[in-house]
């Protein structure tokens, strides 16, 4: 059963629909769908399995491993190696490397202009779904990209910014469809927080207030928001700005008082406190790099690695270029950072900061199949993306006379 | 002669000039024989030029000399001895520059030349070997757009300034990061939103802040821009393009006055001459006709006008009043002596472009900008090279026809739709362009903070190769390609015997994800070294 071969993303990337949707997809679609509400109970009668082979695929260590044949039981791996299944349909790409699919966590795909409250510093009710625009054409040009995974996170300018959304660029059954609707808890201590014109007005007040807030929630058994009420017992992660190593001092004291499920995002003081942070055993994010990303910034990825704390690089979509993880990971690497961890930084390690590395983020049994294939080494800029595959779908094809994307 | 890069390795010849001339800047040099305008010049105000004559001279005082001691002890010290019997890196693939591999080769060099690349070249026993094991080695890379050094990236709106004058050769970090990325030369613009904004510069790397001859070429290019003013609506733009046009009109306008002043002297000089010869000797008149002095002429005139000057002279009848030739008691005078029209060291700096002796950069990002370039350079015969050009797809046909080269940044486009210049920017502009036929140049360009200095240049050749552009062509781009664009290649540009020992050596190809520069030299000297980079952090 294979969609995928009439697809001209090209054409489609205005449209409202999604890369990849064909009327006769849609039309399977309509019909599993029914097939689905009608007998909820029923197993499929025909199970999906197919096989998709490659040279080499990327390990859950981010290596790169050597004869790729992933078993595929949509929407999940269902085996990862060993001898495929006899009559499975199967595609293959010659010299090609499977990766998981690419994860974004700073995102804003779209919901651009659409994440930030400013009537109050403090939204821990705030919800980055509310905003998503999930037919917007941009999320196709990133899945083209090869980004299927990415998170919806509320903008630095609020000390509690809200609940994060994680959503997929296309989904198994044509629509992009929310891992989660309500992720890990937003906060920022970056500047943007103050503001003349509400509190806190400076960074010493900003602090004082996060502290205070937390310390409320806390002892407030039952009246306090409920989503701030999980994050200070440790039970709801969260994702906190820190652009200065003071910053990530001061997270590190709250994690230690409250037990917090922190991850932080911070890059310029990387050599301060790449220790501190690995002794607190969390993780970091580290700014989208690009091309012109100053030594210091772009060597903090290979900086923490070293330090053994897991790094996630940011890709920054919309406001970045559509391969913006990709080339952010290259640019790690050739500021010290392992090509394995830097593979890692844009797959499985931002699926662990977002919680859902059960689901998506490695090629191992049971993850979801969200794939991409690519014409060589992800980190190698002169890859490109031939497939992406969602939820075991083919829902992009490279179209081979053109031998890139438009 | 236009002076745009013509096409094709250059001959042995240039070569073999490139060897002989332990004088860098020597076509800079070269320029000013045909240039009486550029007298003023005099290197007053290029503290660049300055100090690259002391050490020219090599009678610098003894603060430059103990700087260079210092400089050569510092980055040298390894190579101390290499200088003398020279250096070879050994088995190594070797990437020309001008898409030629050469495998398991030897590179020797001396004396800051390269002076031999193969497998088969004897090596002598004095030379220092560096065993290259199969690694890669390439010319030093060239930046043929980069803001580096240039702290103040919205230059002045005079024609004469230089970008080479406001690079800051001690802007170690930033000079450091190119270099620890392979790049070895940045072509430096001088920037401005619109009109015409100077020379723009051929500048070579060293993190020493050394008194080196560092500036290749000072008057590589005229910078000029168009639209790049974020408040300008599109009548502004249209305004704006009046205005570039207006220049030029200016420009041709000065040299016809100019024209007009040569000839109303020759006439001027002619009836002083005849006067004179009247009073010494009114019965005879003068045999000699036509002997006009020309020696003596200052503006940008041509010969046209002086012969046309003289015939007049001619014409006029010759038989006047004597006349007191006192220039005290000029009042007196009918005969006045014409006054020249006002020096515009602009003007004369757009004239040069307009003689092309200096091709005209622009850089711009519309497409309907850069129809109205092209409308102005056609109108005036003006060679063109095009910088940043986002949207030049769209003109893609035009732009081949008239061999006009295109320079790309390499700020990539964001998924999020943008109304302003960025609409057009395009991942794949490059391999696009190339398939029209156009001339691709690949830079670093601003960033988006509006200056990004030089970074991660490999990288971003090999994005483009990955969205379509050729492989060999992309590294060719940074090469000899990026030193034809400049007018350097024949001495940098290239692993090829007699060029500058400008060198990098690769653990894998530039291209690959896990490449790292090992070793960087410029003329012969290292002045990178990855090991020592980590230790000293």
């Amino acid at each position: 059963m294979n969609h995928a071969e009439t697809h001209d993303p090209a054409r489609r990337a205005g449209s409202r629909n999604f890369p990849g949707v064909t009327a006769s997809s849609c039309a399977h679609a309509v019909l599993a769908l029914l097939a689905y509400f009608a007998f909820p109970a029923a197993a499929p009668a025909q199970p999906s399995t197919h096989v998709i082979r490659a040279a080499a695929y990327v390990n859950s260590e981010g290596e790169l491993q050597s004869g790729a044949l992933l078993v595929i039981e949509d929407p999940k791996i269902l085996q990862v190696g060993g001898d495929a299944p006899v009559g499975a349909p199967s595609e293959s790409y010659a010299g090609a490397v499977i990766s998981a699919g690419l994860i974004d966590i700073d995102a804003a795909l779209g919901a651009w202009g659409n994440l930030s409250e400013r009537d109050s510093a403090l939204q821990p009710e705030a919800v980055a779904k509310d905003a998503f625009d999930r037919y917007h054409a941009q999320l196709g040009v990133a899945l083209r990209a090869g980004v299927t995974t990415f998170a919806l996170v509320p903008k630095d300018d609020n000390l509690i910014g809200g609940r994060i959304a994680i959503c997929q660029t296309s989904g198994p059954r044509t629509r992009p469809i929310l891992l989660d609707d309500a992720g890990p808890l937003k906060l920022s201590l970056a500047p943007a927080v103050f503001q003349p014109d509400r509190e806190p007005t400076s960074r010493a007040g900003a602090i004082a207030m996060l502290r205070g807030e937390l310390q409320r929630a806390r002892d407030d058994a039952s009246g306090g928001p409920a989503a701030l009420a999980q994050f200070t017992r440790g039970k709801l992660a969260g994702i906190m700005t820190t652009p200065s190593g003071a910053d990530v001092l001061v997270a590190l004291d709250l994690i230690k008082a409250h037990g917090l499920k922190l991850t932080l995002r911070h890059t310029h003081d990387a050599r301060a406190v790449a220790r501190e942070i690995a002794a607190a055993g969390i993780g970091v994010i580290v700014d989208p790099y690009e091309f012109s990303s100053s030594p210091r910034d772009a060597s903090a990825a290979g900086v923490f690695e070293r330090a053994g704390v897991r790094v996630t690089i940011a890709g920054g979509l919309p406001g970045r270029a559509a391969d913006s993880l990709r080339t952010a990971a290259a640019v790690a690497v050739r500021n010290g950072m392992s090509p394995a961890a830097a593979r890692r930084a844009i797959t499985s390690a931002p699926a662990t900061a977002l919680g859902i590395a059960d689901r998506v983020g490695s090629i191992e049994r049971g993850r979801l199949a969200d794939l991409v294939v690519f014409s060589g080494d992800p980190l190698d800029l002169r890859s490109r993306v031939l497939a992406v595959y969602v939820g075991g779908r083919r829902v992009f094809v490279a179209e081979p006379s053109e031998q890139r994307e438009r | 002669m236009r002076s745009v890069p013509h096409c094709g390795p250059p001959t042995d010849i240039d070569i073999q000039r490139s060897i002989d001339q332990s004088d860098f800047r020597e076509p800079g040099a070269g320029k000013m024989h045909q240039d009486t305008i550029r007298k003023p010049r005099l290197h007053t105000l290029s503290t660049s030029d300055h100090q690259w004559f002391g050490l020219r001279g090599r009678a610098t005082g003894p603060r430059a000399r103990c700087v260079l001691v210092v400089a050569v002890l510092v980055i040298a010290v390894p190579f101390a001895a290499a200088q003398r019997g020279g250096v070879a890196i050994e088995d190594v693939t070797v990437l020309v520059g001008d898409g030629q591999r050469i495998a398991h080769a030897n590179v020797f060099f001396q004396r800051g030349k390269i002076a031999s690349v193969g497998n088969e070249t004897e090596l002598p026993k004095s030379a220092v070997r560096i065993a290259g094991d199969g690694k890669f080695v390439t010319p030093g890379l060239i930046d043929c757009w980069s803001t580096l050094g240039l702290r103040a990236s919205q230059g002045g709106r005079s024609a004469w300034s230089k970008a080479a004058d406001a690079f800051d050769r001690y802007a170690k970090e930033e000079i450091e990061a190119a270099l620890r990325q392979g790049v070895t030369t940045v072509y430096l613009p001088a920037r401005t939103f619109n009109g015409v904004g100077g020379y723009g510069a051929a500048v070579r790397l060293r993190a020493d802040g050394a008194l080196e001859p560092i500036v290749l070429d000072d008057e590589v290019v005229l910078c000029a821009a168009l639209g790049l003013d974020p408040g300008q609506g599109p009548l502004g733009r249209v305004k704006a393009a009046a205005e570039l046009r207006a220049l030029w009109r200016g420009a041709v306008e000065y040299r016809r006055a100019w024209e007009d002043y040569q000839e109303d002297l020759e006439e001027y000089e002619l009836k002083l001459k005849e006067k004179a010869e009247q009073k010494e000797d009114g019965a005879k008149k003068s045999a000699k006709k036509g002997t006009t002095q020309r020696a003596g002429r200052k503006g940008p005139g041509r010969g046209a006008g002086a012969a046309r000057a003289a015939k007049k002279g001619k014409e006029k009848p010759a038989g006047e009043r004597d006349k007191k030739r006192d220039a005290g008691k000029k009042g007196k005078d009918e005969l006045k002596k014409p006054e020249p029209p006002k020096k515009d060291r602009g003007k004369e700096t757009l004239l040069r472009v307009l003689d092309g002796e200096l091709a005209l950069r622009v850089e711009v990002y519309r497409p309907e900008d850069i129809l109205n370039v092209l409308a102005i350079t056609d109108e005036f015969n003006i060679a063109l090279i095009l910088e940043g050009a986002s949207g030049a797809h769209h003109v893609a046909e035009l732009l081949a026809d008239r061999s006009i080269p295109v320079v790309l940044g390499g700020a990539a486009p964001p998924v999020q739709f943008s109304a302003g210049p960025l609409q057009h920017h395009r991942a794949d502009a490059a391999a696009r362009l190339a398939a029209a036929g156009v001339e691709v140049y690949l830079g670093s360009g601003p960033g988006r903070e509006g200056a990004s200095p030089t970074r991660h240049l490999a990288l971003r050749a090999a994005r483009e190769a990955g969205h379509g552009f050729d492989n060999d062509a992309a590294l060719t781009a940074l090469t000899s390609g990026a030193a034809r664009l400049l007018g350097l290649e024949a001495r940098i540009g290239r692993v090829r015997r007699g060029l500058s020992a400008d060198l990098v050596l690769w653990s894998a190809h530039p291209f690959a994800p896990d490449a790292r520069v090992e070793r960087v030299f410029v003329g012969g000297v290292e002045v990178y070294r990855a090991d020592d980079a980590e230790d000293s952090e």
